[in-house]
């Protein structure tokens, strides 16, 4: 006599234990997976206020240039037809330096500060400092990038 | 033949209980799925915005503009810009060998491109004109003492890019 066993509707399928396992596994795929885009749109979020801050570091050096290096330029007049600019209290000048002047310059929505300094290194020569910087994040930490230069007085 | 009756011996999930499990993961799942969706499209806006033609075309006129301007002459006269800064006009020297400046250079928005068109300087015959960007939203041109500066916007539409940049004329 054949043994008849059915097994329909009793099949072994996956345990609760396995199907936890499995969602365990895709979740921490999926998480992996946004963690990893989330940084990368940080980090590309991060690079494009970097280069406004360059931009902004370079217009405001150059434009101080082709002033001369005079020490009545000011951003807030000369540039403020074009920049959301205006006088601000910006980063410490650095030692040795006069302060010209500090502002908060708003592109793409996001606030940068810049501080202007200067100091005569020879009779006809004077060196240009600028720094901007941003917020960064939380905002907690600022992100700040230097740039100097030299104009014949 | 043997027969296997499971039928009312197997301990299951009460109708509450499997409607509770089921209504707490249909709103993790949903929660995790909007997440994951939110992810997805922030990722994707800032890769397209990387990668578009705005994101070039904002480093080309970037580069070609400080190009140009940087081999052009200061001398007084030789730089001109127009009243509402649409425009503006450098003049530069072809070769050291030549005197005086002899060529023109001219950034000028048409329509959503802004272009770049050099010519002789006397006879006004132009020399080469080539779009520097398209997708312009706006753009402007100043002069202060021997700088020029371009503020120009461009935006496709999905993405747009901010170019604030200046250069100093250094020739005499």
């Amino acid at each position: 006599m054949r043994t008849n066993v059915r097994k329909s509707g009793f099949r072994g399928g996956a345990s609760l234990v396995e199907v936890m396992l499995s969602l365990l596994v895709f979740m921490v795929v999926a998480l992996g997976s946004a963690n990893y885009r989330y940084l990368a749109a940080l980090d590309l979020r991060n690079a494009e206020q970097q280069l406004a801050g360059v931009d902004l570091a370079v217009t405001l050096l150059g434009t101080w240039q082709g002033m001369g290096g005079a020490e009545s330029f000011g951003p807030d007049k000369q540039l403020s037809s074009h920049l959301k600019i205006s006088p601000a209290k910006g980063d410490a000048t650095p030692k040795g330096y006069l302060l010209l002047g500090a502002y908060d310059v708003v592109v793409d929505d996001r606030t940068y500060r810049s501080t202007l300094y200067w100091r005569d290194v020879e009779s006809d020569l004077r060196e240009l400092g600028v720094v901007v910087s941003w917020p960064l994040g939380d905002g907690q930490r600022r992100k700040a990038f230097q740039l100097t230069g030299y104009a014949e007085i | 033949m043997i027969r296997k009756r499971f039928h009312g011996s197997l301990p299951g999930f009460t109708l509450a209980e499997t409607a509770v499990a089921l209504a707490s993961t249909t709103v993790l799942i949903l929660g995790i799925s909007m997440f994951l969706a939110d992810n997805h499209k922030a990722f994707s806006k800032t890769y397209t915005g990387a990668f578009s033609s705005v994101a070039q075309d904002a480093i080309t006129a970037r580069a070609l503009f400080q190009k140009t301007i940087r081999q052009a002459c200061s001398s007084a006269g030789m730089a001109a810009v127009a009243a509402n800064g649409s425009w503006i006009e450098v003049r530069y020297h072809s070769s050291p060998a030549v005197f005086a400046p002899d060529r023109c250079a001219r950034f000028e928005r048409s329509g959503k491109n802004l272009l770049l068109s050099r010519s002789v300087v006397g006879t006004g015959k132009t020399l080469t004109a080539e779009t520097v960007c398209k997708n312009v939203a706006s753009v402007a041109f100043d002069l202060t003492g021997d700088s020029a500066q371009m503020f120009l916007v461009l935006d496709d539409g999905t993405s747009s890019q901010t170019v604030n940049t200046c250069a100093n004329m250094r020739n005499p």
